[in-house]
């Protein structure tokens, strides 16, 4: 008797753990957000952005946040994540391997749609041009980074310095980190966001007396919402003009401005993003088999 | 009196107990990270597909990955053996039963302890900062996590030495020191080499991790691989880690198995004397050649390591800080991870219980099926969980599930060996002793060798729990939930006050699972 109790209960654990996932047979969508690392201020909750989409598209949205792009790349390529706002290159790299595709670009507090990174020296450094960049040492921030590695590399190929041939150079691991080696004589000259001097004022008080811009880079096109490939065209209709609404409101502009650092949406096209392809292809980065 | 039905009504309804129990406990812990059967097989396809892209490894690419396999074995050897040697001697007089004064286990006990828990990446971060980035950060780190891992195991190994062996020395007047050194370290000689090569292998595979905040080595071009998703390139540089892991594993079994053998030729008290300094004189020129090896790795002037010094001054100054505010967040992410870790380490740990009873080689049903199970449970061991948990966020998305499946099959793979082990050392007499009453191999299993063993396993599994934890932090970088999302957000955005609170916390956590494990450890054996 008492086994029968005993079997019936463990079924019922098993069966109701296993069912778990079913129960809610309402449509959700998933979303990825992957901060840049110039943001404003780290997000800690996405909900009264989640709450805002779903009331908006009516559909029930849930967002999380990675610091790292991999996973929501992935995510999006298989239908695990429907939609994202990931860093440009991931765009790229999604689109190449899955067809996820670029549905709107973020615009950014001067109303653009694409930023640019700077190359910092010390103030006083006889660096006066990228000319005398041969022979020294330079700070990326990290392979996966835009900003700090793609866009600057391609720019400094593109001048004729062959980053392998005619510099030496590091990755630093973060745009806070490249300023730091820079401001302690680690490196001769760092790339970074614009302005990281501005964004970690605290930290490194006298960044902006002791050091100057060399140069800009080209423009990059800003943080996009990338749409996965498994979802239809109705409702990317409907996501889109959900956050064109949102960012049109009072409300919704302030949250969006304050938490991530967006000021507005622009519909994308995915040749917005070749600049991206020829950068990668200068910077010898595979997309092809991929 | 208790007849013997009795006995076996009470030890069945014991034992009915306690699987009732586990698979409550189980099913919270699976309600924790979003457990969710038809989610993972509906990716199942997925994730074969990504598999796939891994399985076609690129083999040209090795000539420019095995600079950097050299410069992390270097990393990893310089600093083991440093670790080590520096581990030794703080254990020595640390271990309960030969400190020299009462005091100092108290003491330098907890402080190790809290240190050991604060993540490898962390220390890694911090001292780039110190030193700038490259290999000299990454080999002190490396080194920092050697000593700490090094005196918890050879400690809990003098403390359970002989009181007599100790007593032998003192009773012929032998100082506190002198019982250390002839009584204790020739006693703990072979140990402290097992752990040595444990060390080793633990700092290769970390050494990957710490490619991460650039502490140099193949870490670095891992995470660029990762980032550019060329996972052919990932699959060659799993093969080289892997094949790396398998030659440290031979070198360790040769080595221990050649000392067994090795006599002392003691012709005359002068010959013992000489063999003596010799290998005292080896012992000490490594330590030497450890330090000038780091400190020929450091390529910075004084000047900034002053500068280094002071910003590393100011980022503990307000890590001391604690964000209090920050409490609910560091809650919330804990209870996160412990379900991560501990969904893990049960999934796993049961089903290294079934999964061992055909891969050791004396339950195994044919020794082919021992051999190729040998083979597939070290490949589960060798992929290390941060792609693993890739893996996962293709087949169910982002997020805690993704996380503890990938810990789940790591610690599937490592329990499986570990245990396989122990049941192959149990001997042959309980097994053949049921299988005599005419029961079948997997009956004896059951009834003999499962009980007996039972204490072992329940030892490796509590050890397996405490790393999860460790583990699950690192995961969190990627996405993969708990208390690392929030670490890795938090240093990038350079909230130092949160960042010590959060390291407060995780500490908290680990001393609170190493006592309770100690406890059942205690009750157990």
């Amino acid at each position: 008797m008492q086994k029968r109790v005993l079997g019936i209960l463990i079924t019922a654990i098993i069966a109701s753990t296993l069912l778990i996932g079913c129960s809610n047979e309402e449509e959700v969508l998933t979303m990825g957000f992957v901060p840049m690392r110039d943001g404003e201020q780290l997000i800690e909750s996405l909900e009264p952005l989640e709450d805002m989409i779903s009331e908006e598209m009516g559909i029930t949205v849930e967002a999380f946040t990675a610091t790292n792009y991999v996973g929501v790349v992935e995510g999006l390529g298989s239908g695990q994540v429907d939609f994202g706002f990931i860093p440009p290159f991931a765009y790229v790299l999604a689109n190449a391997e899955s067809e996820a595709r670029v549905s709107l670009t973020v615009l950014n507090a001067s109303g653009e749609s694409s930023y640019r990174s700077q190359f910092l020296v010390r103030e006083d450094s006889d660096i006066e041009d990228f000319e005398d960049l041969y022979g020294k040492t330079l700070a990326f921030v990290d392979p996966s980074s835009t900003s700090g590695y793609l866009f600057p590399g391609a720019h400094l190929y593109d001048l004729g310095i062959d980053i392998e041939e005619d510099i030496t150079y590091l990755y630093s691991g973060g745009h806070d980190q490249s300023l730091q080696l820079l401001l302690s004589g680690d490196v001769d000259a760092a790339v970074t966001f614009v302005d990281v001097r501005e964004r970690y004022k605290d930290d490194f008080p006298d960044a902006m007396e002791k050091t100057r811009v060399l140069g800009y880079t080209m423009d990059i096109p800003n943080i996009s919402v990338t749409i996965s490939d498994s979802m239809d065209p109705e409702t990317e209709a409907r996501l889109q003009e959900a956050l064109i609404k949102i960012a049109d409101t009072e409300e919704g502009a302030e949250l969006l401005a304050e938490l991530f650092n967006i000021h507005g949406f622009v519909v994308a096209q995915d040749r917005d993003y070749d600049i991206i392809r020829d950068t990668a292809k200068t910077m010898n980065v595979d997309l092809s088999n991929q | 009196m208790m007849t013997l039905r009795d006995y076996i009504a009470k030890k069945k309804k014991k034992n009915r107990i306690w699987f009732f129990g586990i698979l409550l406990f189980w099913a919270v812990t699976a309600y924790g990270v979003n457990f969710d059967l038809f989610r993972i097989i509906s990716g199942l396809p997925d994730m074969f597909n990504l598999l796939g892209r891994m399985f076609s490894p690129e083999f040209s690419y090795i000539r420019e990955a095995m600079p950097r396999l050299l410069e992390t074995i270097e990393m990893a050897l310089v600093s083991t053996t440093l670790g080590v040697l520096i581990g030794v001697l703080i254990a020595l007089f640390t271990a309960k039963n030969t400190t020299l004064h009462p005091i100092i286990p108290k003491i330098i006990g907890p402080l190790l302890t809290f240190f050991r828990t604060i993540p490898n990446l962390i220390w890694a971060a911090i001292l780039v900062t110190i030193f700038s980035v490259g290999k000299f950060p990454g080999m002190i780190a490396l080194t920092i996590t050697a000593v700490l891992i090094t005196v918890k195991l050879l400690r809990e190994y003098i403390e359970t030495l002989n009181k007599n062996l100790l007593n032998g020395v003192e009773s012929v007047g032998g100082s506190k020191i002198q019982v250390l050194r002839f009584a204790v370290l020739p006693t703990i000689f072979e140990h402290s080499l097992s752990v040595y090569f444990i060390v080793l292998e633990i700092n290769i595979r970390s050494a990957t991790i710490l490619g991460l905040v650039g502490a140099g080595g193949i870490g670095q071009i891992l995470w660029r691989d990762l980032n550019h998703l060329r996972y052919d390139n990932l699959a060659t540089l799993i093969i080289l880690l892997f094949l790396t892991i398998l030659i440290i594993d031979f070198i360790s079994v040769t080595i221990r198995k050649n000392l067994k053998k090795f006599y002392i030729p003691r012709t005359s008290i002068a010959s013992f004397k000489l063999q003596q300094q010799k290998k005292w004189g080896g012992i000490i020129a490594l330590l030497i050649l450890g330090f000038l090896w780091l400190f020929f790795s450091l390529d910075i002037t004084a000047e900034r390591l002053i500068v280094g010094l002071g910003s590393g001054r100011d980022i503990i100054l307000r890590m001391v800080q604690i964000d209090l505010s920050y409490i609910p967040r560091l809650i919330e992410g804990l209870l996160e991870s412990v379900h991560i870790a501990l969904f893990a380490t049960i999934t796993g740990g049961v089903g290294a219980v079934v999964l061992s009873y055909f891969t050791a080689y004396n339950t195994a049903p044919s020794p082919i099926v021992a051999v190729i199970l040998k083979g597939v449970v070290n490949l589960l061991r060798t992929f290390p969980p941060i792609i693993v948990a890739i893996i996962f966020f293709r087949g169910v998305g982002p997020g805690p599930l993704a996380g503890a499946m990938a810990l789940g099959i790591y610690t599937l793979g490592v329990m499986t060996k570990l245990y396989s082990e122990v049941i192959e050392s149990a001997g042959t007499s309980i097994q053949q002793g049921i299988m005599v009453t005419g029961s079948t191999k997997l009956n004896s299993y059951r009834y003999g060798i499962l009980p007996q063993t039972f204490p072992n396993f329940i030892s490796l599994i509590l050890y397996r729990l405490e790393s999860n934890i460790r583990t699950s932090t690192i995961l969190g970088i990627i996405g993969a939930g708990g208390i690392g999302t929030l670490l890795s957000t938090n240093i990038t955005w350079r909230n130092w006050e949160r960042v010590g609170l959060l390291i407060l916390g995780i500490a908290l956590l680990m001393i609170a699972i190493e006592k309770i494990s100690e406890r059942i450890r205690k009750r157990l054996i």
